[in-house]
């Protein structure tokens, strides 16, 4: 088993640094030709999602990505912005939705979220999403076109590619572990 | 590979052809060029994603709200897309039911009777 970590400044550009060397590593550490592009689409969704939290958040400190082939190629992408949206309800997603007048898309990405992730606390991602979509609407930034559509289809586009998917919520911030088999 | 975008006018709409990749980098462009266009009076917008080669969330964000922002203008904005790495996606997100999707230009045109 072996492990790369890849210490990213919050900066948009370097999340196709994070996509290339994820689908480098990917080919190189034996998982099937048709994963590829999943692994390649998941891990600039991560990577995305956590740059963007961390410039909302004015936070300079690394995204941190763990790629490790052994059994199983895992991907883990950390960010450091502390839980401070903990206990949206299902509530506030109607809430949203209905600001933003996309209510089919935000049934199709908890429907998809429900569907891939049996935890119901919160580790889920429908809950996730809940949390990090109020977020964006109470600061305002609903007002750009994209912003909350982007953050409920990045989850719909994960939750959609990786099968086995895991978030893991700290105080200290989120761990989203990705895991693709690897062929005998 | 950064982002190529190029507008082109014809009678009665506008297409947008979007090459390269979409992410959370160049996404910004994409949604301010449509902005533009849109600023700029056109009502019917193709937005071409043939030669893509890459597009995530921030992207389909940005097309998302483009939509929402040429709707609420009394306007359109279809995508034509024929690849079926895009089109997975489009299906995942359910926005294959929020867009209208064509395989070709000229699908799109004929279809939104604007050609």
């Amino acid at each position: 088993m072996a492990t790369v970590t890849l210490r990213l400044a919050p900066r948009p550009a370097h999340v196709r640094t994070a996509r290339l060397v994820a689908s480098a590593m990917a080919r190189r550490s034996g998982v099937n030709e048709e994963l590829l592009d999943d692994v390649r689409l998941a891990v600039g969704e991560a990577c995305a999602r956590a740059v963007r939290l961390h410039q909302r958040h004015g936070v300079d400190a690394p995204v941190i990505l763990e790629l490790t082939d052994g059994e199983d190629f895992t991907i883990v992408v950390t960010d450091s912005v502390a839980d401070g949206v903990a206990g949206a309800t299902p509530d506030r997603i109607d809430l949203v939705a209905s600001l933003t007048g996309a209510s089919g898309v935000v049934g199709e990405v908890l429907g998809a979220g429900t569907r891939t992730v049996g935890r119901t606390d919160d580790g889920s991602p429908a809950a996730w999403v809940a949390t990090e979509v109020t977020e964006i609407t109470e600061m305002g930034l609903a007002e750009t076109p994209g912003w909350v559509e982007s953050e409920r289809l990045g989850l719909a586009v994960l939750a959609g590619v990786v099968d086995d998917l895991r978030v893991e919520r700290r105080a200290d911030g989120t761990r989203v572990h990705m895991r693709w088999p690897i062929k005998d | 590979m950064d982002i190529t975008l190029n507008s082109r006018d014809e009678p009665g709409y506008t297409v947008l052809e979007v090459a390269g990749e979409v992410d959370v980098y160049t996404a910004p462009t994409l949604r301010d060029r449509i902005a533009d266009l849109l600023d700029a009076g056109q009502r019917r917008l193709v937005v071409n994603l043939t030669s893509v080669e890459f597009i995530d969330s921030t992207g389909l964000g940005v097309l998302v709200g483009s939509l929402n922002k040429a709707r609420e203008l009394g306007g359109s904005l279809d995508l034509v897309c024929p690849q079926e790495r895009v089109l997975k996606l489009l299906r995942i997100t359910g926005l294959d039911d929020v867009f209208s999707v064509y395989r070709t230009v000229d699908d799109a045109v004929v279809d939104s009777g604007t050609g």
